[in-house]
């Protein structure tokens, strides 16, 4: 099954205007966690959110699974205004979803519960999604026996079974260890050409979205808005190794220093990533060789928080230890 | 150079290394051998019972503790003449039957208030307020209002428990994770769905424990309306004997008391760990 039929694409989603004021209290300004947000998701596309903590992606996420009112603007499906959350929209979050007391096989298979499919045919669905999650051999078990990246397999199988028009995807891999992580990833593309679901996914990982997705929208946050849309040039078939594309590298670059230039407001910590971190996200060096003027400003500690609390630095710059070597050298 | 430092403080006679040695008996949070629990357990155990022995073996004025043996023969003797039984019936009648409505009453009330925001702001003043009236100062009133059956019994351990009830539910219902009720809204669940089969569902294990914790209030409140007026009873049977000086009885009752206590606290155990085999620890 292709994920993008023939013939020009239906809207899906359509977010227009959409703001999100959170009143404040007594002693706390109100905060303006988004502003003016336009956004859509055709039938059959993988679209990503990327941004970093707190710039409003998840609030934009819950927006749309009607779990949150807007301040301002219009949500619609279909066409249809989004009033409040309902099964057209299947939810995945990042941890502690799944009910803990049904097995795998009734996880799946409360939302067909809840519609009243009959017994049989719920279990047709079912078994069929375990097929798809391969997860086969774990029906009969609960949640808690299950490892991280089966429990987001579920989670998904779960919110896949009552066929809705959009998937959410909120940061569903964020909790997973790095090799599950990449595995998962693999597995959410497969999952979507052979279910051609609809998919908006929220995640703070370039990367992922780079990979995964056919179009990413770029999120700043306070207040939390959209400030670029990256149209995917690589074929939804391609392998892992596009990764290393020089394309996909200089894609990848140009969203980092988007965020980092985010983050950069308000946060004197950046400072120092942008000076290694970023610095080594480009070139591949390590970027605990690189701040010798950090070490000299800051004592050991508060480089090593520097390093550790960057957005996107995790991944280019080496550990937290290496800087602490660093600065203990000077 | 280290000797003015970390280092100097380390005493002889210790483990050669760096760190804190772990400790079998007083690590917090440590793993205690089954045996060593067993043996503490133990001593616990047989502590009390010196104590006691030593007490009754005593002659102090006024002040007279029967030994283990006479008072196990005292249970005895109420066993034979089938007074424990009649006494236990009746006690433990009012507290099944009081203690079923409060807790009734708390799962109610307590789901909907840990869920429910305008329920929640509706109820919180007055039971707020009630919780601090003692029940016990309730029983002159009661005897009034409802004479001296069973009625004011019972009612006295639903109002010595029920508070306690509704507000230990209501927090076990909102300790229930926000994904497992925001995940059941996006599968299509209304409302009352979601408090049934969410709320109520993920509560049970918690809810089990708030009955066995606050059982023993409710054994509190027997006591204060069997001592003012009741027939039969467990705590009846103390205060008849005591025109008697039945030292031995008394002991006998405190002792079936205590039992009673740990069996409920068991079996209540057990039917946490059987209602929610997905949330044992």
């Amino acid at each position: 099954m292709s994920p993008r039929p023939p013939g020009p694409p239906a809207r899906k989603l359509e977010i227009t205007g959409v703001g999100k004021t959170f009143p404040g209290g007594r002693r706390t300004p109100p905060v303006v966690a988004l502003e003016d947000v336009d956004l859509h998701v055709d039938a059959g596309e993988l679209v990503s959110l990327v941004g970093t903590s707190g710039c409003g992606k998840s609030t934009l996420l819950r927006i749309i699974a009607g779990l949150e009112q807007p301040t301002t603007g219009t949500a619609t499906i279909d066409g249809e205004r989004i009033i409040g959350p309902g099964p057209d929209r299947g939810m995945v979050f990042q941890t502690y979803s799944l009910f803990p007391w049904l097995t795998v096989a009734g996880n799946i298979a409360f939302g067909l519960k809840l519609a009243g499919v009959p017994r049989r045919k719920r279990a047709a669905r079912v078994d069929e999604l375990l097929g798809v999650m391969s997860l086969g051999d774990h029906a009969r078990r609960l949640p808690r026996e299950l490892s991280g990246g089966m429990r987001q397999r579920v989670a998904i199988a779960r919110a896949l079974a009552p066929e809705p028009d959009l998937l959410l995807l909120d940061e569903p891999f964020g909790a997973l260890d790095a090799q599950t992580r990449l595995a998962m990833h693999e597995f959410l593309r497969a999952v979507w050409h052979r279910t051609g679901a609809t998919i908006l996914l929220v995640t703070h990982d370039v990367d992922e979205a780079l990979y995964l997705s056919s179009r990413i929208y770029v999120m700043h946050a306070l207040p939390g808005r959209i400030v670029d849309e990256v149209v995917s040039p690589f074929e939804p078939g391609l392998g892992p190794a596009v990764k290393r594309s020089p394309m996909f590298l200089d894609l990848r670059d140009e969203i980092h220093e988007s965020l980092i230039a985010d983050a950069r407001h308000g946060d004197p910590a950046v400072v120092f990533a942008e000076a290694g971190g970023a610095a080594g996200e480009g070139t591949g060096e390590p970027a605990g060789a690189a701040p010798s003027t950090a070490a000299d400003a800051a004592d050991a500690d508060e480089a090593d928080e520097a390093t550790a609390d960057a957005p996107g630095a995790a991944e280019g710059a080496g550990e937290p230890g290496e800087a602490e070597g660093a600065a203990a050298t000077v | 150079m280290a000797d003015d430092l970390g280092g100097g403080r380390r005493r002889r006679g210790r483990r050669q290394g760096r760190g804190r040695p772990p400790s079998p008996l007083l690590d917090i949070r440590g793993q205690l051998p089954g045996s060593a629990r067993t043996a503490l357990g133990c001593l616990g155990l047989a502590a009390v019972v010196g104590l006691w022995l030593w007490a009754s073996s005593r002659e102090t004025k006024g002040i007279v503790v029967p030994s283990p043996a006479e008072t196990f023969t005292a249970l005895r003797e109420l066993h034979e003449d089938g007074d424990l039984w009649d006494a236990l019936e009746a006690s433990g009648g009012r507290i099944l039957y009081g203690y079923s409505i409060s807790m009734a009453i708390g799962v109610v009330l307590g789901v909907l208030m840990g869920s429910v925001v305008s329920v929640e702001a509706l109820f919180e003043a007055p039971i707020g307020f009630m919780r601090y009236v003692p029940a016990g100062a309730l029983t002159p009133l009661m005897i009034l209002w409802l004479g001296i059956d069973e009625a004011p019994k019972v009612t006295l351990i639903v109002i010595g428990t029920v508070f306690f009830n509704v507000l230990m539910v209501a927090d076990v219902a909102r300790a229930v994770p926000r994904e497992l009720i925001e995940a059941s809204y996006t599968l299509g669940a209304r409302r009352g769905t979601v408090l049934t089969r969410i709320v109520f569902r993920h509560s049970i294990p918690g809810m089990v424990d708030v009955a066995r914790i606050n059982l023993a209030a409710g054994w509190l409140m027997l006591v204060v309306a069997e001592l003012l007026a009741a027939e039969q009873g467990l705590a009846v049977t103390i205060v008849k004997v005591q025109r008697l000086r039945g030292y031995d009885t008394m002991f006998a009752i405190l002792l079936v008391f205590g039992l009673v206590g740990i069996l409920s606290d068991l079996a209540l155990r057990w039917l946490r760990n059987a209602s929610a085999p997905w949330a044992r620890p």
